[in-house]
């Protein structure tokens, strides 16, 4: 079964000062099924966001190839890609719903731009209101201001409107981080019937590890650009076999043996070409691994990891 | 939740109540608040935004909002009646506070250093040439690298981890009895925050300080605190040691919490959210401000605020129709 | 409770002030669309009999030089001076803004290019630039409008230029770019609502303005000619005679020019109020 979604050599560098350049995505290769849930789990500085927006082709790679239904559309540059067939069949659902509303419109006629327009007339108005009633937001509030709704309510919004342009690939970044608890389980779980009833494929970035598992069927764990571990969800997070996903996991605040990461990270500024970025932070660091990059290897049935000493 | 007899409480709090703006009508943001706790002992202060904790926590720490209006029957903190005395012996001398965003609360022109020695300097802590090693000894303690290098530093030039644990370091400074720590590692990535929290722990339990952690995150209360007080909507509800909050939830709000902590659920359909939201505060406010939202309200929860209950082990709520 | 009450005094004060700006303008207004048909006499026709009288029961604002009635003359002007303002600050506004957005959208060389236009523009005083429009547009109402609309672009260039490039990145406005808004539909329904508080606000601020820069303009002899009415043009002619004491010539012409000016003024203030973002 062909992927809807292949990733290969992604890249993404940004200038830095001194000539020098930032690696935020740095060699990244993944593949999403239809219907199928990733979950992109890193923490500040891994790439992840850079990695949804990429594949929302808000920004141009620097290198790599984004195929999508078989085309490759990470070659047509993002200020072209809006009049793209495809441009609406991969969607982004923003950390900061309230950013993602335009302040000047009514909630309605932010479902509305979905549609690719702003026009309020009955059918707009119709179809707005039964996508509000899909994600729960009741009838009354389509006629409010974003600054007149919670960041729940504005989270639906933002999810109405995604959906409004029957996408295929959602994307979420970090949809449920400024939520309070109680408003995040409602959210997460409105976005898993939606994807259910929808048969979406989700791209689910997120630092949080249980909302990953909860959502999630396979998960890609980053640092600092490169992909460190991914499989499917219950073997990483079980059995995880990179040091860097045994610490994110033993971090968590409920783990039976938390640990804690020695040093800081490496600075993503012209990092080694030839070497694991993790090592220096490493309990398991050998000579080796200062002086070669780890690439995926098969460590279980679609479970790789990039280390050396595995 | 009451002291043992031998051990008198460090904190004795009693009708805390916290107003804002000018209409009378309007119900306190933060009702009733009634709050022992003992020295050396580490407490959780959970709730959701618009809950009243950090609220009360800055009021313990001194550093109310002025245009804020407290009234309180009783509100001792290490050994000083606040409202007899004011509040000028409590700041940063008994009490140290560490906030969220560590970045905005360090002074951007002035080095490390010389932060850490204004502190000692304020307090008498340290003196004349004893400063300098004590600035050196404090960014040990709290496992900055390269200590004697980093005293000129600039918060600018250091990671938000780093920046939290010179923080940490003001905050012990002036050799306090409480240490408030208000949501200090959210928006740290969680490796980072899995470090600081230790660090705070090891450092509070080495001087047997008493400490109040500020979280949204019932995970984070659990895996470090003993006691672990929630509120909601500037109401305490549930005041229990940790491992029988989670085991015994008794307050209905406190319950639903729990089971919309994604930590706790095996898969998406376990995860409840809570109906309804945090009430407004105004003339129909019930008497319990979870009147509304739960099911198991009755008619008596919105005219009366249930009586604080202990149960065996210091489990405290206030519930008329409690799980 | 002093606050809440300082608070009360000045939206009072606001409300009184709105309710001034509105009833001035809408004399003004219904001068400007009646002017012609109530005007006593015949703003043109002189009648040398009667040339500098002072104010009187038959001519309530005296009469110039030529006879002429300067009551029926101020009203008539009213007309010329609004249509005179209003198009000079739509063309400012409208070509400002299209300037300034495509430079903050565009950002690199357009951005530098456009900047340097507007900072050329700025660079002349409004006298020079229109003596220099009236040479290539010949000496006429258009270079009158013309020469205020590009004196007053820089402006709306200038906001509409720093107020897009900011929004550009906005995640609102990368949500639409998602939903397949083109760039040019994004700047116009995403970004333009957003930042047209500010704009509208300056337009009518600069209604004012422009009435004071036709005015000044005629007053040097360019553009507006005698014998046609205008404020600018009646203080020019009353200037002459301030000394020999006809006072009466230039003070109703300049009275009206004041008053007009505080009234858009008023108005740019009630305006602001109005679209507080804290009030919507």
């Amino acid at each position: 079964m062909s992927s809807l979604l292949e990733v290969t050599g992604l890249r993404k560098l940004f200038p830095a000062g001194h000539g020098g350049k930032l690696h935020a995505v740095d060699e990244v290769d993944f593949d999403l099924a239809g219907g199928e849930s990733l979950g992109v789990i890193g923490e500040s500085g891994s790439g992840k966001s850079t990695i949804a927006r990429l594949i929302a082709r808000l920004a141009d790679p620097t290198a790599g190839r984004i195929r999508f239904e078989g085309r490759d559309i990470g070659a047509i540059p993002s200020r072209k890609f809006a009049g793209d067939v495809a441009r609406k069949s991969i969607q982004l659902v923003f950390q900061s719903a309230g950013d993602s509303l335009n302040p000047a419109y009514s909630a309605a006629r932010n479902i509305v731009v979905g549609f690719g327009s702003i026009r309020l007339n009955s059918e707009s108005r119709e179809w707005a209101s039964s996508l509000a009633g899909e994600v729960g937001l009741a009838p009354e509030l389509l006629d409010r201001r974003p600054h007149q709704l919670s960041g729940g309510q504005q989270a639906r919004v933002g999810i109405a409107r995604a959906l409004a342009c029957e996408p295929r690939l959602l994307i979420l970044d970090e949809p449920t981080a400024p939520l309070d608890v109680s408003v995040q389980a409602t959210v997460l779980k409105l976005i898993d019937g939606i994807r259910r009833k929808r048969r979406l494929s989700l791209m689910f970035v997120s630092h949080d590890l249980d909302v990953v598992r909860l959502m999630c069927d396979r998960v890609m764990v980053l640092y600092l650009g490169r992909v460190a571990e991914i499989g499917p969800v219950g073997e990483v997070l079980s059995a995880p076999r990179h040091p860097y996903t045994r610490a994110l996991i033993a971090s968590a605040p409920g783990s039976a043996a938390p640990t804690q990461l020695p040093g800081e990270a490496t600075s993503p500024i012209a990092p080694p070409t030839n070497a694991c970025l993790f090592a220096s932070r490493c309990g398991n660091a050998a000579p080796e691994c200062a002086l070669r990059r780890p690439q995926l290897v098969e460590v279980g049935p679609d479970h790789r990891a990039a280390c050396l000493r595995l | 939740m009451t002291a043992p007899p031998a051990d008198p409480p460090l904190i004795s709090i009693r009708g805390l109540t916290i107003c804002f703006g000018a209409d009378a009508a309007r119900p306190p943001t933060v009702d009733d608040v009634e709050l022992d706790i003992r020295p050396g002992e580490f407490v959780a202060l959970v709730g959701e935004s618009g809950s009243g904790k950090s609220l009360t926590a800055h009021t313990l720490a001194g550093i109310l909002d002025p245009a804020a209006k407290l009234s309180a029957e009783r509100l001792e903190v290490a050994g000083i009646d606040v409202l007899a005395d004011g509040w000028d012996q409590l700041r940063g001398r008994k009490v140290g506070i560490v906030f969220q965003n560590s970045r905005a609360a360090l002074n951007p022109i002035r080095s490390i250093g010389r932060q850490l020695a204004d502190v000692f300097k304020a307090h008498g802590t340290a003196s004349g040439s004893a400063i300098a090693p004590a600035v050196v000894a404090a960014l040990t303690d709290v496992r900055i690298p390269d200590p004697k290098r980093r005293i000129s530093a600039y918060p600018g030039e250091l990671s938000g981890g780093m920046c939290q644990r010179v923080m940490l370091a003001i905050a012990l400074a002036g050799n306090p009895s409480l240490l408030v720590a208000d949501e200090p590692t959210t928006g740290l990535d969680v490796t980072t925050q899995s470090a600081i929290l230790a660090l705070l722990l090891e450092r509070v339990r080495a001087r047997r300080m008493a400490a109040i952690l500020i979280t949204h995150d019932l995970e984070l209360a659990r895996a470090y605190a003993e006691r672990i007080i929630v509120m909601h909507a500037g109401q305490i509800v549930e005041d229990a040691p940790a491992a029988a909050l989670f085991a015994n939830p008794r307050h209905p709000y406190s319950a639903l919490l729990i089971t919309a902590t994604p930590a706790r659920a095996r898969s998406v359909d376990d995860l409840s959210g809570i109906p309804g939201k945090t009430p407004d505060l105004n003339a129909r406010t019930p008497a319990c401000r979870f009147a509304d939202r739960c099911s198991r309200a009755e008619p008596r929860c919105r005219t009366e605020f249930p009586p604080l209950r202990i149960e065996v082990d210091g489990h405290g709520f206030h519930c008329w129709r409690p799980l | 409770m002093a606050e809440t009450a300082a608070k009360q005094s000045a939206v009072t004060a606001a409300n009184i002030r709105t309710t001034i700006a509105v009833a001035l303008l809408a004399v003004f207004v219904v001068a400007a669309a009646l002017g012609p048909y109530v005007a006593p006499y015949d703003p043109l026709a002189p009648a040398p009999l009667e040339a500098l009288t002072a104010p009187s029961l038959s001519h309530a604002f005296g009469t110039d030089a030529y006879g002429r009635d300067i009551l029926s003359r101020v009203l008539v002007a009213t007309r010329l001076d609004l249509i005179i303002a209003v198009a000079a600050v739509l063309i400012a506004l409208t070509m400002g803004t299209a300037l300034g957005a495509f430079a903050g959208w565009a950002g690199g060389w357009p951005d530098r290019i456009i900047g340097r236009i507007i900072d050329t523009i700025m660079a002349f005083p409004l006298f020079v630039l229109a003596v220099g429009v009236a040479a290539g547009l010949g000496n006429s109402i258009s270079s009158v409008i013309v020469a205020t609309a590009i004196v007053n672009l820089p402006f709306y260039a200038r906001q509409a230029r720093s107020d897009v490039s900011r929004q550009r990145k906005a995640a609102y406005v990368e949500a639409a770019a998602l939903a397949g808004f083109s760039p040019i539909l994004l700047v116009l329904l995403q970004i333009l609502p957003n930042i047209a508080p500010p704009l509208m606000v300056q337009s009518s601020l600069n209604l004012g303005w422009a009435i004071l820069n036709a005015a000044g303009l005629s007053f040097i002899g360019l553009g507006v000619r005698a014998p046609t009415a205008e404020w600018g043009i009646m203080v020019s002619e009353g200037a002459a005679n301030i000394f020999s004491g006809e006072w009466w010539m230039f003070i109703f012409p300049g009275a009206a020019l004041m008053i007009a000016i505080l009234t858009f003024s008023l108005c740019g203030d009630a305006l602001r109020d109005l679209l507080d973002p804290k009030r919507r």
